[in-house]
């Protein structure tokens, strides 16, 4: 054989080992988790709003979570909650044009009236959180929906932590 | 020792006598149990085949449906009538019967009828009542409950109830939507009629005195407000729309005022008097506890509400014309949704009886609370105007039911549940003709 | 003597100054002055006062010397009348501004006296109403008074009765014994107790106090000839209700032997009492 020969096969060989360091990999999947639990389905417009009147601009959904929940026969804002209501805050302090509605939601349990009056408790207390963090009172709005608008139907103590809850929803 | 034996003789004799002469005293004590009534199907003369309206049956459901009747099977009558000349007593008595009841119904024109009955006792042989009406085809099962109400304050002594009509809300899922309906259906769940539907809840109805509006909160346009609708023309006026929470309505005696929750911009639920003529609210009162679910003593004088001023909901009331507000409920944690029977004599309320959510009666002068009901999450009690029964909501599964009870606990009635969830039922006043 | 031509001279120069004088006495030079008048408008009666005040002026200046400044009006023509009416004019002014100041203290007076009239009224009004209002709260306090002592004197009553109906009771039951004791009697009493029992539909307008007695007549196999209420608290549902339970009993059932039976019964019916 001849010596160039030889070094063409080398520089083959050598091309050929180069390529088996690159192999093809697995694509990762692309996890898109939006903002907030999986139970965020019930910030979104299925059990509707105000009969289809109004469409809600969701845009902020994509990045923030929309929807807080709150202890038994409790209106405080928890600490894991702090952050998001503080992201809104800034978002509301960032274009003082936006209003958002606070929906105050309870459980089941006794009676229906005083029950809006708990709910509203809890739309207040984000409300004064909010207001806290500088934003504009004319900007919130407050509706408390009592036991009417449960997200769970059932009368687990799970259902009804998932009922005790404040919604985000921006009106513009 | 012959005299002392005619002695003894003569003595025992006396006391013989005076044995067998001597009343024999007997204690009973009655249970109450349904009576045993026999409502006979009605005669009938007219060009149609049948009469339009089997009114025996009506009068018979009417009065099985009341729980204090036991209405004798049409198979088991041994003769049956349809006038009072021709009831034989015996074949009665020897049923047991304690009460008959024979009628006809007899057309006298296109759209003419005469509805006749008669309630006699069988024991003593007496007839107890006996009336006769005129009816269309439109007010004949309205003239059949007016016959039952009739021979039930005979036999019972208290009023019927069985031409009044109940209100209540209806939650079914259609699809992806939720519907509420707030429907008025006479007592005995014919002629459902829904006078208000939404995409939107519904809340808080409320008759007024007069029986012909009702007063209801509605979250249309994602906010809550009160309205007023009539219910024979449909229309409706809004009386509160102001911001935050506008609720709790219920009638003044007069009708003239509404008892409301509010809640403004800082969402302190108070209680309000809102004029329905001016719109223009008094407030009664101001703690920053949450103060609802107002309602009228039937004497006007007196607002009865809901508050947590104490650390837990209890029932407290205050003078109508404002003043301080007096703790009414102590015993148990949870004593909500305050409602005076029409006879003033008692308070009903929504009552945490060891977890569970019950309907709970108190006397107001003896201050002793009855639990009536057995469920876990019962609400939204509401007296029958003759204050002797209670109808609310419970819980079946997982559906909302209504059931009546009555005022002393001893009978209940489950009331056939149609579809979806059914709520806040509440009772019409006596109807005015 | 000599001289007789030069005495001609001096004589008639000194009867020339004689005359002279004698003559500056019969001519009268005026020096009076005339002080110029100016009417004032207050002092109306200047018009009568003018020769008082002239007066005063003359007397300064008999002196014939130069009277400076002095600036000598014409004498108006008549002005009297003018002057006159013009103090006329004051005075009307003067007169209408005082019946204007006294009106004013007037109306004043009068707006005081009604204020105080009113103030008087509302708390004479006040008085009363506060009066009145102690009178209700009396008469309610009196009511109440009175309702606690009839309520209390009814529970007086009611105790003495019940104490005597037990006594009666008491009588009954011993005289009871006293008449048979056995057991098979006590057996045939429950018997009738029971079945009437069962055919009594207690009404719902029965109380807890509600009692009847009743009498009631059988012969020899139990059919009852006869039902008499003697007494009953009830409504006429509840009375229907017991003569309908009695006579649904009927017949009653049979003692165990025949000298055990009674034709005459007395029965007490009361509903069970619940809780």
């Amino acid at each position: 054989m001849s010596y160039t020969k030889l070094f063409a096969i080398a520089v083959l060989g050598l091309f050929l080992a180069g390529c088996k360091q690159t192999p093809v990999e697995n694509p990762e999947p692309v996890d898109t988790t939006y903002g907030g639990s999986g139970a965020d389905t019930s910030g979104g417009g299925i059990y509707g709003r105000g009969g289809g009147e109004e469409i809600p601009d969701n845009s902020m959904d994509e990045t923030l979570g929309t929807v807080i929940y709150f202890e038994f026969d409790s209106s405080e804002v928890r600490m894991q909650d702090q952050e998001l209501v503080a992201a809104h805050a800034i978002a509301l302090n960032q274009d003082t044009f936006k209003n958002v509605r606070l929906e105050g939601h309870a459980d089941e349990r006794g009676s229906r009236e005083y029950n809006i009056g708990l709910a509203e408790r809890r739309s207040q207390a984000v409300r004064q959180l909010l207001m806290i963090q500088g934003v504009s009172a004319s900007q919130i709005q407050t509706v408390s929906f009592g036991e009417e608008r449960p997200v769970a139907f059932g009368n687990s103590e799970s259902d009804y932590a998932q009922n005790r809850r404040v919604e985000i929803t921006y009106t513009n | 020792m012959f005299k002392r034996t005619l002695f003894v003789f003569a003595l025992t004799i006396v006391l013989a006598d005076s044995a067998a002469a001597q009343k024999l005293v007997i204690d009973v004590q009655g249970v109450a149990q349904p009576t045993p009534v026999a409502v006979v199907p009605f005669g009938w003369q007219g060009s149609t085949p049948a009469a339009p309206l089997d009114v025996a049956t009506v009068i018979k459901n009417d009065l099985r449906r009341s729980g204090r009747f036991a209405p004798t099977n049409e198979n088991d009558m041994l003769q049956k009538p349809t006038d009072g000349a021709d009831v034989d007593f015996d074949d009665w008595t020897i049923l047991g019967v304690e009460a008959v009841v024979v009628g006809k119904v007899i057309q006298s024109g296109e759209n003419a009828y005469t509805l006749q009955f008669q309630l006699f006792d069988p024991f003593t042989r007496r007839q107890l009542v006996g009336f006769r009406m005129p009816a269309s085809r439109g007010t004949m099962r309205s003239s059949a409950h007016r016959a039952a109400d009739m021979i039930y304050e005979k036999l019972t002594g208290i009023k019927g109830v069985f031409g009044t009509q109940v209100a209540y809300v209806v939650a079914e899922q259609q699809g992806k939507d939720r519907l509420y309906s707030l429907i008025v259906a006479d007592q005995d769940g014919e002629n459902e009629f829904k006078i208000m539907e939404s995409k939107d809840p519904i809340m808080s109805p409320a008759w007024s005195p007069d029986g012909r509006q009702l007063a209801y909160v509605s979250f249309e346009g994602a906010r809550s407000s009160i309205f007023v609708q009539t219910l024979r023309t449909g229309s409706r006026f809004q009386v509160s729309n102001k911001p935050g929470i506008n609720g709790a309505p219920s009638f003044s005696p007069d009708g003239r005022k509404l008892v409301i929750t509010l809640g403004g911009v800082d969402g302190n639920p108070d209680i309000y008097v809102l004029d329905i003529n001016s719109r223009q609210s008094t407030r009664l009162t101001t703690h920053r506890a949450i103060d609802t679910e107002g309602s009228w003593s039937p004497d006007g004088k007196f607002i009865y509400f809901t508050s947590d001023r104490s650390g837990g909901p209890q029932v407290y009331r205050i003078s109508a014309n404002g003043g301080t507000p007096e703790r009414i409920t102590f015993e148990g944690s949870y004593n909500a949704r305050p409602r005076l029977s029409p006879d003033g004599t008692r308070l009903a309320v929504v009552h945490n009886d060891r977890g569970n959510f019950r309907i709970a009666v108190m006397n107001i002068e003896r201050k002793d609370l009855l639990v009536l009901s057995t469920g876990r999450q019962d609400e939204s009690p509401s007296f029958a105007p003759n204050s002797d029964s209670l109808i609310y909501a419970t819980r079946q599964g997982g559906d909302g039911v209504l059931e009546t009870v009555s005022a002393d606990g001893l009978i209940r009635q489950k009331l056939a549940s149609g579809k979806g969830d059914v709520r806040e039922p509440v009772w019409s006043p006596f109807p005015r003709f | 003597m000599v001289q007789r031509d030069n005495t001609i001279v001096p004589i008639s120069m000194a009867v020339l100054l004689h005359v002279a004088l004698f003559s500056s006495m019969l001519i009268a030079v005026n020096f009076t002055r005339h002080v110029p008048i100016t009417p004032m408008a207050i002092q109306a009666t200047l018009v009568t006062e003018i020769p008082k005040v002239a007066p005063p002026v003359v007397r300064k200046e008999p002196e014939p010397e130069p009277e400076p400044v002095v600036q000598e009006p014409e004498p108006e023509p008549d002005n009297s009348e003018q002057l006159r009416f013009e103090a006329e004019e004051q005075k009307r002014v003067q007169d209408a501004l005082i019946e204007k100041e006294r009106l004013e203290k007037l109306r004043q007076q009068k707006e005081a006296e009604r204020l105080k009239k009113e103030r008087e009224e509302a708390q004479r009004k006040k008085d009363e109403e506060a009066k009145k209002e102690r009178e209700r709260e009396e008469a309610e306090r009196k009511r109440k008074e009175d309702e606690q002592r009839q309520r209390e004197e009814n529970e007086r009553i009611r105790k003495e009765l019940e104490a005597e109906q037990r006594q009666q009771e008491i009588t009954d039951e011993q005289q009871r014994l006293a008449a048979n004791s056995s057991p098979a009697m006590a057996a045939y009493q429950f018997a009738i107790a029971q079945r009437i029992r069962r055919n009594w539909s207690v009404p719902a307008s029965a109380g807890s106090d509600t009692r009847c007695v009743v009498s009631v007549r059988q012969i020899p196999g139990g059919e009852i000839v006869g039902v008499n209420i003697l007494s009953c608290n009830g409504d006429e549902a509840v009375k229907r209700s017991v003569e309908a339970a009695i006579r649904r009993s009927s017949p009653l059932p049979e003692p165990s032997s025949p000298e055990l039976f009674r034709p005459l019964l007395e029965l007490n019916l009361t509903p069970e009492q619940q809780n």
